[in-house]
């Protein structure tokens, strides 16, 4: 092994070969990840342009298309205005109430969307929590349900960044204005909030590409209402081509260029920072305002996102006891395909994880240290998060038919291909992000020291970055299983455990409420392992 | 009028003691530095001063008037960092104007106290600049005027200049000293060098391990210290074991190898052991064997350090000795393996009983 | 033999020059400190040096071998950031051992040196310490035995002081000074403190905006800068605007401003041009009354005391000149112990041999040496 290594070592310091292994990731990138959706939509180009002929499809093509934009915009925006309190009480408040809010913060995250969609649907619905003191629904599947559900799920990308940001946001300035007689409100809003305002930015970013994407459980709560992942879905049900191509193009050049709107234009948003209202804002400052707020924000936090969330354990721990279990124990039924498809979710997962890490390290490299010289390296870092600004249903429209267009790969690599480009973009920004913490100095005096290009690989930057690298592996590995929207555009034949619980919920397939409801929960089981890994490996780090 | 007292403050960190029962008074119009290696206490105690750290023991008076149940921003004390945190998102008039403004003055009002400071620290061209546009003395500089525009006579200054060039540091130091005289300021100035604190500072303070360990004029703790870290601490010294073997009317004499020591410390006993301090600028060198009750000894190394040249000098008893000699005195013809004798002035050799744990632990710097 | 031999390097970092057509040879064994306010260069050139930065233009030779292309790992030249950069995850030994095992020494044979390295610091006793629990002057040690645990014959080291206390700086660059020598290296030590530069260098190199301004012994630096610049940045001086009025053979006598005349020894300069007269503060002395001065042997001006500063081994007064030039002096403390008080009338005085000349630069007297 070690003589492997040292031959490897001495291959490394060729600039050759280096530059040999940074070309095979960029093509792969390009050739697997970036360039088919692209291809795909030319392909389909023509027939995206029927829909102009019926005006009652483009009519509803454009509602589609127009509310997808307009949720995504007002739940990002509602996003920050609670996820930046919630931030504050998990960083700054009472640290045991801030620890317990911190974890809960991370479950719309981990859970599967569908999962989420199915128990949010039923918390609000008529055999939930609500209707106890209703008697009734409070609310059935429609627009209003959407947007609370868009809500809670995008919510933990927020209150994960800001958390990030102001965990290791250096205090002094708020303290200098405090010293210069600022109030704390005073301090965080004229000095704190603008110096974090390109976390802000980005969190709104993050936000909004995951309220376009999401295709699962708005699917299951969308009722009548149609943006865009749902009028795909529809449309593809419906076998009506040249709408489902339409909006799916559409809707990849308008996230695309609502990203790079964002992006630009976020940073030059004035925040009011010349104005202060002394005696207001010392009230705003006192521990019991304070309080207040953290108890409202809290509130809110429990009753919109946390508790529909979680929801679905009563009906599947009853389900547990009602007979149903032994049912999917024996593989009857249903549970026989319910079976096969959480064995094709794990499997693609496993392939797609081990592939991005793989194929991306050297990408993160590339990004990180710069090595292709300012410009290109912006124009990278750019492409690489195109997977996740564009909708996932759309990618997975395009992809389908670019690889149905060359006909040689079976429906199963399709579908791989499929959830590898939408998972790529989260291991290569966990990766470069935490090779970039690592200082550069450290490399450089490893060279100097006698260290050749792998063994500074080896023996500095993996050790300091295997956190990291695990968490990334996790994230990657859970958001391949959690996927819905690429998934049910790519698949004809073989489904993936999310897609199956669509068709369960939605009735395409007849089964029991029981049913629906353990089949949800186990996957929500399996996936909370996930979670306990995830927050496992970063307590470690900490 | 801001005076300040302190009366036995105390802070811990666990199982660290910061600071250990600290008493500390500063005059109306005083600048007063205190000094210490790194992790004395100097920084915990301004930052308990400013509000920014609550002490677990002891009070804080400003004008007789407790604060220490008064937060930060009410406090009124200027604070400068050492990483400068001027804004960055503020232009340099935002940053300055924005005590006032912050404490409900409008911008218009604020105008004329702000132009003026600007005018004082020369930069009121650079107004509508960014703070990153600007270097980094005057960066600072602009730091101290915010801190004054909020209105503040009692300025903490806490390491200000640690990070900036040595030749940037050595001229803003007599700058903005001179700018908190002019304005009657008191000011609490927290660093680690010793050359930055003798050269502006009314009074000095000494700290190390959480304690005061004296205080005084630089002049009289570079000429006269008390305590042996302080004589090491500012300024470089030579140490010598010896024992007083005389008593005479101006003081002990101290027998260092062959040499026979007069002093003007009037408080030994004969017999006693103690360590002799000399600074290396107090030695004289003379070439030759020279008289029996000098100390004598062989030239190692000699280096041109400009304003002085250094001599390392080994004893005939095997001590090292570092002699120097201002340049502008004119060369001495001395080369290195040269014999020579090392004479002294009495009130330049200062006695100190010898430490309870040595030395080198006793002079340790970190 | 030269160790090091830069030929005209240029290195620009996009509209910026960092390094301006420079050329400089280093002896083998020397001990060369490259001073200089910070942006100029003097990072980028070590940088270069290491082989972690490519030159533009130019050549660079590393023992008479072309070495522009040369890859770091390959140049025997370890680099030595101001963070010392001591590996986080690794134990002091761990780190001292990393050259070695990098290079394919067996682990036993490279923990073997890593510990006699150790020793020879004297952290033997923290050998399976982790980094952050030393102190500042500590990692510096351990940064050190990891570099010459590789036997390499060069020490770049920049700023390595620079993250210590003042005190322990002063103390520990002797100790720097004297580990070079006996380990037979060659050190090129980057810093922008002239006092550090001054003690502890063979020469200096005194670099402004990617340029090297005069490269020398530090007693010719000190006492014979090649431009006004040198003069300011190594070492207090004074600068006084002056017209050369007469010019003799052996002397020209300068008039300053408003009328005071003075002698200097250089007579490089023609009458009526405009010079800058500068005298080091340590040049210049101050009398309480002009018969305690033999004006025959030295310049005298009348002049106030406008402040003191006590300075520990030296006293420096602040004199307004009966012209209005403001100069300071500074004294050693064996001749005057305490400062003299504000307004006191006073005689300067200086040698005519003291006081250096040098033509007026075009873009004014403050802009020339702005340390910026």
């Amino acid at each position: 092994m070690d003589r492997f290594l040292s031959i490897l070592d001495r291959l490394s310091a060729s600039r050759r070969v280096s530059n040999l292994v940074y070309a095979f990731s960029v093509t792969f990138f390009f050739a697997l990840v970036l360039l088919p959706p692209m291809f795909g939509i030319l392909l389909k180009l023509d027939r995206a342009g029927e829909v102009f002929r019926d005006p009652v499809l483009l009519g509803r093509s454009w509602s589609a298309i127009s509310w997808s934009f307009i949720l995504a915009f007002v739940v990002s925006a509602l996003d920050l205005i609670l996820g930046i309190p919630l931030a504050w009480l998990i960083v700054r408040s009472n640290p045991k109430w801030g620890s317990i809010v911190d974890t809960l913060a991370d479950i719309p995250f981990i859970i599967p969307t569908v999962a989420l969609g199915f128990s949010t649907l039923l918390f609000w619905g008529s055999e939930g929590v609500a209707s106890l003191f209703l008697g009734r629904a409070v609310l059935t599947p429609g627009l209003v349900l959407v947007m609370l559900l868009h809500f809670a799920f995008s919510l933990p990308v927020v209150v994960r960044i800001m958390v990030g940001e102001l965990s290791g946001y250096r205090e002094t300035f708020e303290v200098a204005a405090k010293t210069l007689g600022a109030e704390p409100f005073t301090a965080v809003r004229t000095v704190t909030l603008p110096i974090l305002r390109p976390s802000l930015v980005a969190s709104f970013l993050l936000s909004f590409a995951r309220s376009l994407s999401e295709t699962g459980a708005t699917i299951v709560v969308a009722g009548s209402f149609e943006n865009g992942p749902v009028f795909i879905k529809n449309a593809k049900d419906a076998g009506l081509e040249g709408p489902l191509s339409f909006v799916s193009f559409t809707l990849i050049v308008g996230s695309v260029i609502a990203f790079i709107l964002i992006k630009y234009l976020g940073p030059k948003l004035k925040l009011p920072v010349s104005r202060a209202w002394p005696e207001t804002e010392k009230r705003l400052s006192h521990p019991n305002a304070v309080l207040v707020r953290d108890l409202t924000s809290f509130s809110i936090f429990i009753l919109i996102v946390i508790a529909p969330s979680l929801f679905i354990a009563l009906p599947s721990l009853s389900a547990l006891f009602d007979g149903t279990m032994n049912e999917a124990l024996s593989s009857r039924g249903a549970w026989g395909t319910y079976w096969q498809s959480m064995l094709l979710s794990y499997v693609i997962g496993t392939i797609v994880t081990v592939t991005n890490m793989l194929t991306g390290m050297p990408m993160a490299v590339l990004i990180a240290r710069r090595r292709l010289g300012k410009v290109a390296t912006s124009m990278m870092d750019g492409l690489v998060n195109i997977p996740i600004v564009v909708p996932s249903v759309a990618l997975g429209v395009s992809l389908g038919s670019f690889w149905g267009a060359i006909g040689v790969l079976p429906e199963f690599w399709v579908l791989t291909i499929a959830h590898l480009t939408i998972t790529y973009t989260y291991f290569v920004r966990a990766m470069s992000a935490a090779i970039e913490s690592v200082p550069v100095y450290l490399e450089d005096t490893a060279r100097t020291l006698g260290a050749r290009p792998l063994t500074v690989f080896r023996r500095i930057i993996l050790p300091l970055t295997k956190y990291s690298l695990f968490a990334g592996a996790i994230l990657t590995f859970t958001r391949s299983v959690s996927e819905t929207g690429a998934a049910a555009a790519v698949s004809e034949k073989l489904k993936t455990v999310p897609v199956l619980l669509v068709d369960w919920v939605k009735g395409m397939v007849a089964v029991s409420r029981s049913t629906q409801s353990l089949g949800v929960g186990i996957l929500v089981a399996v996936s909370f392992i996930g979670l306990l890994a995830f927050r496992l490996v970063m307590r470690i780090r900490r | 009028m801001p005076q300040v007292q302190i009366v036995g403050l105390t802070k811990r960190f666990g199982s660290i003691v910061a600071l250990e029962d600290v008493d500390l008074d500063i005059r109306d119009k005083e600048y007063l530095s205190i000094i210490g290696p790194s992790g004395c206490g100097k920084s915990t105690l301004i930052k308990c001063i400013a509000g920014i750290m609550a002490p677990d023991k002891g009070k804080i008076l400003v004008d007789d008037h407790a604060i220490g149940n008064i937060p930060i921003q009410h406090r009124r004390i200027g604070y400068v960092f050492q990483e400068i945190a001027l804004f960055p998102h503020m232009r340099i008039i935002e940053n300055v104007s924005y005590g006032p403004r912050v404490q409900g003055q409008t911008e218009l009002s604020a105008k004329a106290l702000v132009n003026e400071l600007l005018n004082l620290i020369k930069l009121s061209d650079r107004v509508n600049s960014l703070p990153m546009e600007l270097s980094g003395g005057a960066q600072q500089k602009v730091a101290v005027a915010r801190a004054l525009a909020s209105g503040s006579a009692l300025l903490l200054f806490d390491e200000p200049f640690g990070a900036l060039d040595s030749k940037v540091r050595a001229d803003l130091r007599y700058e903005i000293r001179k700018m908190t005289t002019d304005l009657g300021l008191t000011v609490l100035h927290v660093t680690h060098d010793q050359e930055e604190a003798m050269s502006i500072s009314d009074r000095v303070v000494v700290m190390k391990a959480g304690r005061v360990i004296e205080d005084g004029t630089p002049l009289q703790l570079y000429l006269h210290p008390k305590m042996i870290f302080t004589a090491n601490f500012l300024g470089e010294a030579n140490f010598l074991r010896g024992r007083v073997i005389q008593q005479t009317s101006t003081g002990v004499v101290v027998q260092v190898e062959d040499a026979h020591l007069q002093t003007i410390d009037k408080t030994r006993e004969v017999g006693q052991e103690v360590i002799v301090a000399i600074r290396p600028e107090f030695i004289s060198l003379a070439r030759g064997q020279g008289d029996k009750n000098c100390l004598r000894g062989k030239v190692v190394e000699i280096r041109f350090m400009g304003q002085v040249v250094r001599y390392e000098v080994e004893t005939v008893g095997g001590r090292t000795i570092y002699v120097e000699h201002p340049t502008c005195f004119g060369e001495l013809e001395i080369e290195p393996l040269d014999e020579v004798t090392l004479t002294t002035a009495p009130q330049h050799v200062m006695a100190y009983s010898v430490p309870e744990q040595g030395l080198e632990k006793e002079l340790q710097l970190e | 033999m030269p160790s090091i031999k830069l030929v005209d390097i240029v290195k620009r970092f996009g509209a910026i020059t960092a390094i301006n057509r420079l050329s400089m040879e280093i002896a083998d064994k020397e001990y060369v400190c490259l001073l200089g306010p910070t942006g100029s260069g003097k990072t980028t050139l070590l940088r270069l040096i290491a082989g972690l930065a490519i030159p533009d233009e130019g050549e660079l030779y590393i023992d008479d071998k072309p070495a522009n292309r040369m890859p770091a790992e390959e140049r025997g030249a370890v680099y030595v950031p101001q963070q010392y950069a001591l590996f986080p995850h690794l134990t002091v030994l761990e780190n001292v051992a990393f050259g070695p095992l990098a290079r394919e020494v067996s682990e036993k044979e490279a923990l073997r040196t890593a510990r006699e390295m150790l020793e020879m610091m004297r952290l033997g006793h923290r050998a399976d310490s982790k980094p952050e629990e030393l102190s500042g002057g500590m990692q510096q040690r351990v940064a050190l035995a990891r570099g010459l645990a590789t036997k390499a014959k060069l020490l770049l080291l920049d700023e390595p002081l620079g993250a210590l206390d003042a005190r322990l700086r002063v103390e520990l660059r002797y100790k720097l000074r004297r580990l070079a020598e006996e380990s037979g290296v060659t050190t090129i030590h980057v810093t922008h403190d002239q006092a550090e530069a001054t003690a502890v260098s063979d020469r200096i190199a005194v670099l402004r905006e990617g340029r090297i301004r005069q490269y020398a012994t530090p007693f010719h630096v000190y006492m014979r800068p090649q431009s006004l610049f040198v003069a300011h940045f190594v070492g207090g001086a004074n600068f006084l605007q002056a017209v050369v009025a007469k010019r003799h053979l052996e002397e020209s006598v300068l008039e300053l401003h408003q009328g005071p005349k003075i002698t200097v020894r250089d007579t490089s300069y023609l009458a009526a041009e405009e010079v800058v007269v500068v005298i080091r503060e340590d040049h210049v002395n101050i009398a309480e009354s002009a018969d305690k001065v033999d004006s025959g042997s030295y310049n005298t001006i009348e002049g106030e005391i406008q402040s003191s500063r006590f300075l520990g081994s030296f006293v420096s007064h602040q004199i307004r000149l009966i012209n209005g030039d403001m100069v300071t002096s500074k004294t050693p403390a064996q001749r005057l112990e305490k400062p003299m008080p504000v307004g006191k009338k006073v005689i300067v005085y200086f040698k005519p041999s003291d006081a250096l000349v040098y033509s007026y630069p075009a873009i004014g007297l403050s802009r020339e040496l702005r340390v910026l």
